[in-house]
């Protein structure tokens, strides 16, 4: 065991391996309050990935309703009972980590192996909604919603202190040192499943044809040529955003994941007490009363949700920068906001997306001479 | 994850180190020395070879050497970097050992108590499992019991009752999950079954591998060794054979005449036993080769 610093947790923490950070860090942005749940990502994933025997049940990438849904059942909640709570001391967290709860045990990682039957459900629970009933006649009119549910989409994490990686006895997963994608090493795989039980996110998989497990690749053959993954960009709500995370004390304003990460603060990451240091990172949906967005998303949530709410309008680059997400193959690097125009830019520089903030408006006359006809325009 | 072994740690981890330096040890197996032909099925072979009785101890597995996990200086005694934790109350199953040449062919049968069969090792579930381990140079002592030490290489023979099932074409998942059934099989399996094979053959009950030390068991090309299990009236047999004349020099030497050691490891799917959480016998047991008539 030794020390490092989870920004995330604003500590230091115990973790299996000294390793090196790698030269790049994966990571990407979700705008939760645009994810309309069409699993779209799931099937692109799916479809891309998982078609094999033995591969049946996998969804690398799944969307599940919060707050009853789950893939596999309950994965989030079972672990937070083990870690019996923990508490925030403002934005240090003050409970354990599933590493430091396992080192009481002589063990690596506190986690669960869940059951068959749990992966067989992926959209149970989904569109739940919390809150009580819906009646009829009924107007909500205020946020946070008093009845409300949402869409959590979910892949690998591809965290930068992987609890895999710390359960494996064979060192079969590993983080790439070039861009801290996580994989399984399918000739060293052994099948014993710690990854499985290790992994806060359960995205680890066993195959029980291969007799391995496996997980989600980031897509890596895309990113290697400086393409966003499937998932991302074949998200219909656009609501994701691809590209690279700095350390949190050197964030590039013109880095879109920074900006929205470290400088605006916009961004969180998913179950941060967990300890494995995330990072995917997701805009917290607005409607949902805050309690349960802090146990998810960590202390950020408040300000997250008032900037989205209150400066996200005023500000010219902020509203740019999310136009951008989801236009443009290309794992846009830079960005700039200029004249109400977002421009992306991909890794050698190239202009790789152009969107206005506001799109071009005309407004017909009702009556068109030419042809002597009136028309409903609709906007 | 086993919980509650921790205390049982240290003192275990004493009392078997202290077993192995001033006890007499294991008494030796006898691998006896019979003129007929053996096969894996032949229980013939069995009939005059003597049953030795394997005591095992009960193991699991343990963090990364640091603070509270195995003294330090234990794990350097013991020659590995394993992490495994001991536990002495821990349920073992009783089990016993025969072992028979013909001065071509050498077999050992294990058989031990196991209350339930398991023959599926899928999402949830883990195979029952049995495990040979020898030094690679017959008389060597000083690869580690745990899983062999670097430079100085031990060959492992795991059956696998998972296998041993699909062989006879009884694959339990099948009926847990029936969803297989009519679904698309992309491109992905064939390049996954073709880079990274499942089993060494699609018949194969076994693997055989060598090990310089925790974390480091590989796969052999060639696997020499056979075995078959078969589970009745609450017991598993399996029986392992191999030629005398080793495949390669990653198999374990077994000379007519000659002395060498071996370990038993044995995995309870019931237990949900996998990796390192296993009965074993922890000791180098002397293994007695009979001279060839």
């Amino acid at each position: 065991m030794t020390d490092v610093f989870n920004w995330q947790i604003k500590r230091n923490m115990k973790y299996t391996f000294e390793s090196p950070k790698p030269e790049k860090q994966f990571a990407a942005v979700f705008d939760i309050n645009k994810c309309i749940g069409c699993q779209t990502c799931s099937i692109t994933c799916k479809t891309t990935w998982t078609t094999g025997r033995g591969q049946e049940y996998m969804f690398w990438n799944n969307v599940e309703s919060k707050p009853y849904g789950g893939y596999p059942l309950y994965w989030d909640f079972k672990l937070l009972e083990k870690l019996g709570g923990g508490k925030w001391n403002a934005d240090v967290y003050d409970g354990k980590t599933i590493f430091e709860k396992a080192a009481e045990e002589n063990q690596n990682v506190e986690g669960f192996l869940p059951e068959l039957d749990d992966w067989a459900y992926p959209n149970m629970g989904e569109d739940e909604i919390y809150g009580g009933e819906v009646t009829r006649g009924m107007h909500i009119n205020s946020l946070p919603h008093p009845i409300w549910f949402y869409y959590l989409p979910r892949m690998c994490n591809h965290c930068s202190h992987p609890a895999c990686v710390a359960n494996c006895p064979r060192h079969a997963v590993y983080k790439r040192p070039e861009d801290g994608i996580v994989l399984v090493d399918q000739s060293r795989c052994q099948g014993y499943r710690q990854c499985v039980a290790g992994c806060p996110y359960k995205k680890p998989m066993y195959n029980s044809t291969t007799f391995r497990s496996e997980k989600c690749v980031a897509c890596y053959p895309k990113v290697e040529q400086g393409h966003q993954t499937q998932c991302m960009e074949h998200c219909i709500g656009k609501i994701r955003m691809q590209g690279w995370i700095s350390p949190p004390d050197s964030p590039k304003a013109d880095n879109p994941i920074d900006y929205l990460v470290h400088v605006k603060k916009l961004a969180l990451p998913l179950y941060p007490q967990f300890g494995t240091q995330p990072n995917i990172y997701y805009i917290p949906p607005i409607h949902v009363p805050t309690p349960y967005l802090k146990q998810m998303f960590g202390p950020g949530v408040d300000h997250a949700i008032k900037v989205y709410r209150e400066e996200v309008p005023k500000d010219p680059v902020l509203k740019g920068l999310l136009v951008l997400f989801g236009s443009a193959p290309e794992i846009i690097t830079k960005f700039e906001v200029k004249n109400e125009v977002a421009m992306g830019y991909d890794a050698k520089g190239t202009l790789a997306a152009q969107t206005p903030i506001k799109e071009p408006e005309v407004i017909r006359a009702s009556f068109d001479k030419a042809r002597d006809v009136y028309r409903l325009d609709t906007p | 994850m086993r919980k509650g072994l921790v205390a049982a740690l240290s003192i275990a981890l004493l009392v078997v180190w202290s077993a192995v330096s001033f006890a007499a040890g294991p008494a030796p197996i006898k691998v006896s020395y019979i003129s007929k032909p053996i096969t894996a099925d032949n229980s013939e072979i069995w009939k005059s070879a003597k049953a030795q009785p394997v005591e095992l101890l009960s193991a699991s597995q343990s963090n990364h050497l640091g603070k509270g996990a195995i003294p330090a200086e234990d794990a350097k005694k013991l020659q590995s970097n394993a992490r495994y934790i001991f536990d002495l109350t821990g349920e073992v199953p009783a089990m016993s050992i025969k072992a028979v040449h013909n001065g071509k062919t050498i077999a050992i049968q294990l058989t031990w108590a196991d209350k339930s069969e398991n023959v599926e090792n899928a999402i949830d579930s883990f195979r029952d499992s049995v495990a040979l381990m020898f030094p690679v140079t017959a008389m060597a002592f000083n690869p580690s019991p745990l899983m062999g030490s670097k430079g100085e290489p031990v060959n492992i023979w795991q059956w696998r009752a998972d296998w041993q099932a699909e062989k006879e074409k009884r694959r339990g998942l099948d009926k847990r999950q029936p969803q297989q059934d009519g679904i698309h099989v992309g491109m992905s399996d064939e390049i996954m079954k073709t880079e990274y094979p499942g089993k060494p053959s699609p018949d194969a009950t076994m693997i055989e591998y060598v090990s310089e030390g925790y974390g480091t068991i590989t796969k052999l090309k060639d696997q020499p060794v056979k075995a078959a299990g078969h589970y009745k009236d609450g017991k598993w047999t399996v029986v392992f054979v191999r030629d005398i004349n080793r495949a390669s020099g990653s198999d374990a030497e077994l000379l007519p005449g000659k002395k060498t050691f071996v370990n038993v490891a044995v995995w309870n799917g019931q237990n949900s036993d996998v990796n390192g959480s296993k009965a074993i016998s922890v000791v180098w047991i002397p293994l007695h080769i009979d001279a060839a008539k």
